[in-house]
């Protein structure tokens, strides 16, 4: 029953996961391609000294790239359920409402990981070649809270979608924006160092919201 | 199991408008029972409730014996639901539903799928979104018929139906109900195909029900009586006249009385009549009858 639901799941999020992954693969061309192309002009020694001094963030082009692709995934995931109210559809499978909600949310969250993942992952590699360890570490303290940001936003599209009165819908958005605004405001490298483990257990506790939209609209809830 | 749907009780509100109050029904296994009423009156809700998609102010409802609320996936299984409106999985072609669905039910006959699918006219790519509203109609139905469920919930499937459409699905089903012992529970707001095809329904209003019997009971009993008179505004709805309607100075007068009973029961009221007649109805003028026009 699992692999049927996840087969429902990747027909609707397919073309939207196969667009994003060209979209990071086109971003990492442009940050390496930049890397490289600095070094060989200016010298290794200006693209670090642009790091160390400035702050210069040769990554700063994937701010929003997770943000954005998990209102992209929700979006593609959520959206067919509730036009027309096709979610009873699902609710109605002779499964348990609560794992059904559960699987969906687990589909999308593995996915935004298969997504971000690879491209940290590259990232750091590619980082690795042409910087020392201290400058590869701080940017990947840097990026994380971005990436949560990715599923902060999937959860949060997902709760609104779900949601079945209109006035929590705008207190989910508000509350949503206004956490995914905060994960991505750090200004220099590390800027959530401190605090990173709490935005992780913040993401995770948001992660239940969608669960608790999910069994209201069960409810009918108004 | 004698009953497949028990309704006990039940009552519910949007906000603080009442949708109906102590609502009682029972379906009984292997019989056709249908919802009747006009748009608002509550249809929907019930269907909601039965499936467990809303939870009744106060009241009980037993689907195969447990409470609609908290119905186990051993239940949910046994019950076919259609959502008004045909809605589908759009994003989906014939094949990608039929293999999604098959996966949850035991009994799952996909040759009587396929050979529904076999009739339309579509591409086995052709997404559902891109189906007539008619061409849906027949998807949903070989996925219900597929699933082979022991009760039938269906809400509206006449909606956005032209005439053929509306029969084959009706056609389909009955052979269905017959042939396997199943129950259909039905609403509709196009009364007239369902002449002939219920065996018991429950009529609903906007204060809630009007009436509940088998059908053919209510076909037998129910007249409508017609006369001319010029004393229209002494007709009022009593213990005898169900309802009426008065253009001019000719009267309709819709009852369970027999054409004596009401003829007594008008003239006991000082009322002087001529041209009284008994008019014979369908279920669509019965139906029209007991709720009225407005």
């Amino acid at each position: 029953m699992y692999k049927a639901l996840a087969y429902k799941e990747w027909l609707k999020v397919r073309w939207f996961v196969i667009g994003s992954l060209i979209i990071e693969v086109m971003l990492l061309f442009y940050i390496f391609g930049n890397l490289r192309a600095v070094i060989e002009f200016n010298g290794a020694v200006a693209i670090w000294s642009a790091v160390v001094y400035k702050g210069h963030m040769f990554f700063s082009i994937l701010k929003y790239l997770p943000f954005i692709i998990g209102i992209a995934i929700s979006v593609a995931q959520y959206l067919p359920e509730v036009l027309d109210m096709k979610l009873k559809l699902t609710l109605h499978l002779p499964m348990k409402e609560n794992r059904v909600l559960l699987f969906l949310n687990l589909f999308g969250t593995s996915l935004l990981l298969l997504l971000f993942l690879p491209l940290v992952l590259i990232l750091f590699v590619g980082s690795s070649v042409a910087f020392p360890s201290e400058i590869v570490n701080a940017m990947l303290l840097t990026i994380s809270p971005w990436f949560l940001a990715g599923f902060i936003s999937y959860f949060f599209v997902s709760s609104i979608m779900i949601e079945p009165a209109w006035g929590r819908r705008l207190v989910l958005a508000v509350v949503g924006f206004f956490l995914a605004n905060q994960f991505l405001t750090g200004v220099g490298y590390g800027s959530f160092q401190k605090v990173i483990l709490f935005l992780f257990i913040i993401t995770l506790l948001y992660n239940y919201v969608h669960m608790l939209s999910g069994l209201r609209f069960k409810r009918g809830a108004k | 199991m004698k009953y497949v749907v028990e309704v006990k009780d039940l009552t519910h509100y949007y906000g603080s408008k009442l949708v109906y109050e102590n609502l009682n029904f029972k379906i009984k296994k292997g019989s056709i029972f249908g919802l009747l009423g006009k748009n608002g009156t509550g249809k929907t809700t019930t269907i909601n409730i039965l499936n467990g998609f809303l939870k009744p102010k106060s009241g009980q409802c037993l689907i195969l014996g447990e409470d609609s609320y908290k119905l186990t996936p051993k239940t949910k299984a046994q019950i076919g639901f259609l959502i008004e409106g045909h809605i589908q999985y759009s994003f989906m072609n014939i094949i990608q539903i039929e293999k999604y669905y098959s996966q949850f039910y035991p009994n799952w006959k996909k040759e009587v799928y396929y050979d529904l699918m076999s009739k339309l006219k579509v591409l086995d790519n052709q997404k559902i979104s891109k189906m007539s509203c008619g061409q849906r109609s027949q998807v949903t139905l070989g996925l219900l018929l597929a699933q082979d469920p022991d009760l039938l919930i269906l809400d509206d499937y006449s909606m956005g139906l032209d005439a053929g459409y509306r029969r084959l699905f009706l056609d389909f089903l009955k052979e269905y109900g017959k042939a396997e012992d199943k129950t259909i529970f039905i609403t509709s707001h196009i009364i007239q195909d369902l002449d002939g095809f219920l065996d018991d329904a429950v009529i609903l209003d906007y204060n809630g029900v009007v009436l509940q019997m088998p059908i053919d009971q209510f076909k037998n009993n129910f007249k409508m009586y017609q006369f001319s008179t010029n004393q229209t505004e002494l007709i009022v709805k009593d213990e005898v006249v169900n309802n009426f309607e008065i253009i001019k100075n000719k009267a309709t007068v819709y009852s369970f009385g027999d054409v004596e009973a009401v003829k007594n029961h008008i003239s006991s009221k000082g009322i002087n009549y001529t041209d009284f007649k008994n008019v014979p109805m369908d279920l669509e003028d019965a139906f029209i009858g007991i709720t009225g026009k407005y």
